[in-house]
């Protein structure tokens, strides 16, 4: 492959709730739920993104498909604004990025037959006839490993895995280059989780997509990732190739994270795990925010916020105390 | 079944258990060189006590059902397994896979229209399911604890976590408010809770889920229980506070000299918190080894199966070796080997007949027909 073109950029990313009002409805503080946050994904690559609850990763994730809109930043894709489009452009445009969510149960109409829920995106860009919508349906389905009989059942009478199948098949029914694959197997069962990521997998080889999979579970992002984004508290507090980034953490925050991860083998010395919790959203530190749980923390730490600075080749980290 | 029931589980008093836990790492690793082959068929497992000099719990030949339109479902099979005085054992299984519900029948809480079909629970070789209602009352709680998954639902969300603590300790004991109140105290200290007397005035909702998951452990160590039954304890937390909680249950075992009945799904936490396993697969028992034997040479292939199909950190693959098919719903195989229709091992016998147990040596159980060799390498004597 020559010079990889980024499909999708996220410049400067910033998006707040207000959680406080104050007499007169005004808000009195905000939860900086994504707070400066930029990357870009090349095509064909899978972007891994990681953090624990409330990290903001999920929220990164609607932004980019145009789910929610940010405060500030662009989103670039295919070098066009796409927080610019607005009415028929911006519909014309969303054939090309789709989202797949964790809970199959909860993004799938349970009153739909499973045929028409893949086809729904057809029907709703207007393509093709009533049968071509089917028999499109019935060739998705089968390549997700869905047989012809799933058309005419109800998501309720499908396994976690299969439903999640669904999902996907859906999320390709307009042949889109990019998909936000937001938890797409943690809620199923451990057995089946292999299935979905090598289907996952087998897709984005077949139809050269363009993921950015977000996930809890490290060891999963580390399979399906070319490179990985490390998010805390709204920012990316490391980010570079999967390879570097699991084998060479730099920053406290992502070894921190890796020690925790409980591997499937025995007599490994655990260390000690991170003390504390994700802290708050609302009331950020003035610092470093990762400062507060932080083992390494130095004076510096608690005033200036560190920005991402390239510590290896594309591998950047926001820390004042690592040396490249 | 009701919150005040479940707040009810999570209640006893103190006296601290005399038992000593040895470290895991003085286990003996039984057994490792004896092929299966010759193995004697075990109708309910020969208990082994690594830990012990006998089990403080013993679970026999257990069976679980349910209601259904076509007949009882059968939810739970034949379970039996012991946990020793002391001892970090885990009970691993996929959704369906009866874990829960096995948990749950110790302290006879099987929710209705579910019921106890057969089987003995010994703890400390009395039977729990014999017990009359005010000797479960005392018994749970006291002598055996629950902790649960999601503990914002375990909480009484409109009563300080003062308040239910104390509630804990006065269960089992009178004690005056004051002493209810500083007993309580201690015991956040004790599950590691920085400034345990501003959260005694704090409400579950002020808590994060780590610290809502303490206080949960807090209540259920108020009575000293011996045996300590936590189900999913960590599934809803981070994974950073997922590391911690299982640390803190571990130091909790040991200095407390509690036996720790874990439940869960997840072969990483098997891997960091217990000793020796249970797997379950769609309502039985299909595996028992010590934790590192499981991993190390798992004999069902339902074990070597998932072992081998999740991603692991340091090992990179292309693919991942996936188990086709999907987890069998419980009870839909009363005459076959449920794994049957998603083995590589599969033949014609497994369709049509359940596997015994087979015990190739003490502390080692497998319940299929062509389960996989033993590790080639002999143990030193």
């Amino acid at each position: 492959m020559t010079e990889p073109a980024a499909l999708v950029e996220a410049r400067g990313l910033s998006l707040r709730f207000p959680v406080r009002r104050g007499l007169w409805g005004r808000a009195k503080a905000f939860v900086h739920a994504v707070d400066g946050v930029s990357f870009s994904i090349a095509r064909g690559e899978t972007l891994g993104l990681v953090g624990e609850t409330g990290s903001g990763k999920s929220t990164v994730g609607r932004i980019l498909v145009r789910l929610q809109e940010p405060d500030a930043g662009r989103v670039l894709f295919e070098g066009e604004d796409l927080l610019a489009l607005k009415g028929r452009a911006l519909r014309e445009k969303r054939r090309e990025f789709q989202i797949v969510f964790q809970d199959p149960m909860g993004s799938l109409n349970p009153r739909m037959r499973v045929g028409d829920i893949v086809a729904e995106p057809l029907l709703i860009h207007r393509l093709g006839d009533r049968r071509e919508r089917r028999a499109r349906a019935e060739s998705l389905l089968a390549r997700v490993g869905l047989d012809g009989s799933s058309l005419d059942k109800f998501p309720h009478e499908f396994s976690g895995g299969q439903r999640q199948r669904v999902g996907i098949a859906r999320a390709l029914a307009l042949d889109p280059k990019f998909i936000v694959l937001d938890e797409p197997v943690s809620a199923l069962d451990v057995s089946v989780q292999a299935q979905v990521v090598n289907l996952l997998q087998d897709l984005q080889e077949e139809r050269g997509l363009t993921y950015l999979f977000i996930a809890h579970g490290l060891q999963v992002v580390a399979h399906m990732s070319t490179r990985v984004a490390v998010m805390y508290l709204g920012r990316i507090l490391e980010i570079g190739l999967a390879e570097d980034l699991f084998r060479r953490p730099l920053h406290p925050y992502t070894r921190a994270l890796l020690a925790a991860v409980p591997e499937p083998a025995p007599n490994q010395a655990a260390p000690p795990p991170l003390l504390g919790e994700l802290g708050s959203a609302v009331d950020l530190p003035p610092g470093c925010r990762f400062a507060p749980r932080c083992p390494l923390v130095k004076e510096r730490c608690l005033q200036e916020d560190p920005v991402l600075r390239e510590l290896g080749t594309g591998h950047q980290a926001a820390c004042h105390l690592v040396e490249s | 079944m009701s919150r005040a029931e479940y707040t009810h589980v999570a209640c006893f008093l103190f006296h601290p258990s005399p038992l000593i836990a040895h470290p895991s790492s003085k286990l003996p690793i039984s057994s490792r060189g004896i092929s299966l082959q010759s193995s004697t068929i075990a109708p309910t497992l020969a208990p082994v006590y690594p830990y012990g000099m006998s089990a403080l719990l013993e679970v026999q030949d257990l069976r679980v059902e349910f209601p259904s339109a076509k007949g009882p479902v059968t939810v739970v099979e034949g379970a039996s397994f012991t946990v020793a005085a002391g001892e970090p054992v885990a009970l691993v299984g996929e959704s369906g896979s009866g874990k829960t519900l096995t948990a749950l029948a110790l302290l006879n809480l099987i929710p209705p229209p579910g019921r106890i079909a057969g089987g003995r629970v010994l703890f400390n070789g009395r039977d729990v399911l014999g017990f009359s209602p005010a000797m479960l009352q005392a018994f749970r709680g006291k002598e055996a604890a629950m902790v649960f998954q999601e503990p914002l639902s375990a909480l009484n969300p409109v009563m300080t976590i003062g308040r239910q603590v104390t509630e804990a300790v006065s269960a089992h004991e009178r004690v005056s408010k004051q002493a209810a109140l500083a007993r309580a105290e201690r015991l956040l200290g004790r599950v590691r809770m920085t400034d345990p007397k501003r959260i005694l005035s704090a409400y579950p909702h002020q808590l994060s889920g780590g610290m809502r998951q303490r206080a949960m452990i807090a209540m259920a160590l108020a009575s000293g229980p011996a045996l300590l039954i936590a189900d999913e304890p960590t599934t809803a937390l981070d994974v950073t506070v997922q590391a911690q909680v299982l640390d803190l249950l571990n130091e909790l075992r040991e200095s407390e000299g509690m036996a720790l009945l874990l439940i869960t799904h997840d072969l990483g936490v098997v891997a960091r918190a217990a000793a020796r396993v249970y797997v379950m697969y769609a309502g039985r028992i299909v595996e028992e080894a010590t934790v590192r034997n499981l991993f190390e040479a798992p004999a069902h292939p339902y074990t070597r199966g998932l072992l081998r199909s999740l991603p692991r950190l340091g090992r990179r693959e292309r693919r991942l070796r996936a188990i086709p098919g999907a987890v069998a719903p419980p009870g839909s195989f009363h005459a076959a080997c449920a794994f049957a229709p998603r083995c590589d091992r599969v033949d014609e016998a497994c369709r049509n007949s359940v596997p015994a147990l087979l015990q190739p040596s003490p502390g080692r159980a497998v319940r299929c027909l062509f389960p996989l060799d033993p590790p080639k390498e002999q143990v030193a004597p």
